[in-house]
């Protein structure tokens, strides 16, 4: 860097001094780069217009019709979970938008649940308390070498079918019963005036938002900062509690074949969501671990010799600099998260690719329409998230130097 | 850095139009005379009856055996068959990209199929209806009380838009709980998962051989759908499907002129009728203007018996899964059973 001619202005901000011969780069054809650039779009083009020729050629040979009407056509067919209103006489674009419905709220769900799983395993890894280490790291291990299939085929097959049938099913507290035809719990009864219900439930979360904005934030923690944070919480639970009370509550009760009335989450939705919570947050942990073993030990101690508390030191030290390491891979494992959802079709809940590349293809005959749409999905899904990603590692980069 | 993620994407999307795009090479018939085998689309190997797997690895059944029947016309030898199992989701797919040169695993026949996927069938080897398995305790004793009821179907067939229209139909509300194989049906209908199994009732019955306990379950009586069931060809080869549709024409007549597995060899070289000459290859080119061996019914009937043996042998009273042969019986005995002659 010897030769490298620079300077600091009074401002300290580095700049190159503009006088010196040698700094000047040397002058490109413009149209060098204009040249490749044109290159890599004929390139790509090339390439689709030979992979279109070739569909249509083949289907031609082959006295297939193509094209997208199919999804207004009836799909006649039904599904046993779906976001929207369904029925027989819905159309496959119908049934192409309820299952990457079905499939966000799987994925969705699931990356919470894997994560704040993954996160408290991640810290237990690390914790001084070592009964909670070896926990810990049984269950990394234990889960982290092994399919994700196995895995689901094991908690569907052992523990939810191994629950008892729809007739004896495990009640507790006469509201919610296990049984493995579903999970079944009260909901609200349809209806009713639930304006008072959502505006306690609306304020209560309001006392809570508050109290996290009121929380100490002082370095050094002091018994008077909690007061503003302990009404907030205390207004808010209460608020909330009078939500759930102002409800009427339809509980779930067996009649014929099945429980009527509450809500119920099926079997597979709960075999998927767990294996996939259970896999995922493995994964999760050991991010978060090695993001929590990057930051230098030195700083922690120096934290505690200021008297900082542990929370603070935590949250204010340590996790800025972990999270900057830990958001890469964390994305990669979101994505590998939202594509393992597919395997909703081995359990048989309706996600996208069971009701969409499954049943629908094979109705309607529509390979190609229909795998390019599936594919269309996933790539939007992983690539948004990517780019989120992206976007969140340029703002928190180390700037400058 | 953003250029390059787009290429990757274009890319990828690239490779999936790619995939269904295997071309298909010459026709088909001459393609199997070429390779001396007939790839054949079967089930997976669990439906008993119909197509099987052994713990010998060696391949059973109604299905296995249409396969056989058809390779022996063809190659003159029952046991060039390459049998593919095949999952019914992925079945079309696999015939229209040539992987297989027919299926012989339980598709039903209907109207838009036929038109819309470039397929054929090749005529009906079985007729067959969709009924409901439920287990006897459950008290159910007609389709009408399933009302409410949570009911386990294949992704993909049929049998999953009729339940659907039965249920529409008669105004009652059911949960399906789809899954791409009948197995993980089974096991769910044996967990009480759901109330009744739904498929075609040949099919019914030899699964229901496949639960631990078969006897405390049974097969209602109602049967809501008809199901054709045949082999399947690509329309690129007419000869072939020709060749397809002789073949289940030939059990059938076998049956009628009474042709076995045991007396075809000394039939074709005695009879007098001059039907069953022309048939047996004796007169006339037949088999020769099918584009295959002139002798192909007598290599056909020795390889799987007349439509009767085979039925008997794989699904009727010979075999475990005990179905009674129903429509499926000769025209001149009151059943559907029709072939054009040999003339």
């Amino acid at each position: 860097m010897a030769d490298v001619v620079s300077n600091v202005t009074d401002r300290g901000v580095p700049v190159s001094t503009p006088s010196a011969p040698r700094r000047r780069p040397r002058r490109r054809w413009p149209w060098a780069a204009l040249a490749q650039q044109a290159a890599a779009i004929a390139l790509v083009a090339a390439a689709f217009a030979y992979l279109g020729t070739n569909i249509t050629r083949n289907l031609a040979a082959n006295g297939m019709t193509g094209g997208f009407g199919f999804l207004w056509q009836e799909a006649g067919f039904a599904m046993s979970f779906s976001l929207i209103e369904m029925s027989e006489s819905s159309t496959y674009g119908r049934v192409f938008l309820a299952g990457v419905l079905n499939t966000l709220f799987i994925a969705g769900l699931s990356l919470v649940t894997a994560t704040v799983l993954g996160l408290v395993v991640g810290f237990a890894r690390v914790s001084a308390a070592r009964p909670l280490t070896l926990a810990a790291t049984v269950y990394v291990e234990a889960l982290r070498n092994v399919p994700m299939l196995l895995i689901l085929i094991f908690v569907q097959t052992v523990a939810l079918r191994s629950l008892p049938v729809v007739r004896e099913a495990i009640a507790i507290g006469d509201a919610v019963y296990l049984s493995n035809r579903g999970i079944y719990f009260p909901w609200p009864e349809p209806g009713q005036d639930l304006r008072l219900a959502l505006g306690a439930l609306v304020a209560g979360c309001l006392g809570l938002v508050a109290a996290w904005v009121l929380r100490p934030r002082t370095p050094v923690l002091v018994r008077r900062d909690l007061a503003a944070t302990i009404a907030g919480i205390t207004v808010g639970v209460i608020l909330l509690v009078v939500a759930v009370l102002n409800v009427d509550w339809q509980r779930p009760v067996f009649r014929g074949f099945d429980f009527r009335g509450g809500a119920k989450m099926m079997p597979e939705f709960a075999a998927l969501l767990l294996a996939l919570t259970l896999y995922n947050a493995a994964f999760i942990a050991e991010i978060v671990r090695a993001g929590l073993q990057s930051v230098d030990h030195g700083q922690i101690e120096a934290a505690r010799a200021l008297g900082l508390r542990d929370g603070f030191i935590q949250r204010r030290i340590v996790l800025p600099q972990a999270l900057r390491l830990m958001v890469p891979p964390l994305t990669n494992q979101y994505v590998h998260l939202i594509k393992a959802s597919s395997l909703a079709t081995v359990v048989g809940f309706p996600d996208l690719v069971a009701v969409f590349l499954g049943t629908s293809l094979n109705q309607t005959g529509r390979a190609i329409e229909i795998v390019v749409m599936t594919a269309a999905v996933y790539l939007t899904l992983c690539l948004g998230l990517g780019a989120l990603s992206a976007a969140w590692n340029t703002r928190v980069s180390l700037k400058g130097r | 850095m953003r250029l390059n993620r787009t290429k990757i994407a274009l890319l990828a999307a690239g490779s999936a139009l790619l995939l269904p795009a295997a071309a298909v090479a010459g026709p088909t018939l001459d393609a199997i005379k070429g390779r001396a085998e007939l790839n054949c689309g079967v089930s997976t190997g669990t439906s008993i009856g119909k197509s099987t797997l052994d713990d010998q690895g060696n391949w059973t059944g109604f299905e296995a055996d249409f396969c056989r029947a058809v390779a022996a016309a063809i190659l003159g030898d029952g046991a060039k068959v390459n049998f593919v199992p095949l999952e019914f989701k992925n079945a079309f797919t696999s015939l229209q990209s040539g992987s297989v040169d027919m299926l012989a695993r339980s598709a039903t026949w209907t109207m838009s199929r036929d038109t819309e996927f470039a397929l054929e069938w090749a005529g009906i080897y079985i007729y067959d209806g969709q009924g409901f398995l439920v287990s006897k305790a459950s008290g159910i004793t007609s389709a009408k009380e399933l009302a409410g009821a949570s009911i386990c179907v294949t992704s993909g067939t049929t049998t999953e838009l009729n339940l659907a229209d039965y249920f529409r139909t008669n105004r009652m509300d059911y949960t399906p709980i789809t899954v791409s194989s009948p197995d993980q049906s089974i096991a769910n209908l044996e967990s009480a998962r759901c109330d009744a199994y739904t498929n075609e009732v040949g099919g019914l019955a030899s699964y229901r051989l496949g639960l631990s306990d078969p006897d405390s379950y049974t097969i209602l009586a109602d049967v809501i759908s008809k199901e054709p069931l045949g082999p399947v060809v690509r329309e690129d080869d007419q000869q072939f499907e020709d060749v397809v549709e002789w073949t289940r024409h030939a059990l059938i007549i076998a049956e009628e002129f009474g042709v076995t597995q045991a007396n075809v060899a000394e039939m074709a070289a005695t009879t007098e009728k001059p039907e069953l000459r022309r048939f047996l290859g004796a007169e006339g080119e037949f088999g020769t203007k099918l584009g295959i061996p002139n002798d192909w019914a007598v290599k056909t009937i020795q390889t799987t018996g007349n439509y009767g043996e085979l039925f008997e042998r794989t699904l009727g009273s010979n075999s475990k899964a005990n179905i009674a042969r129903g429509v499926n019986t000769l025209w001149s005995q009151g059943g559907l059973l029709y072939a054009p002659p040999v003339r």
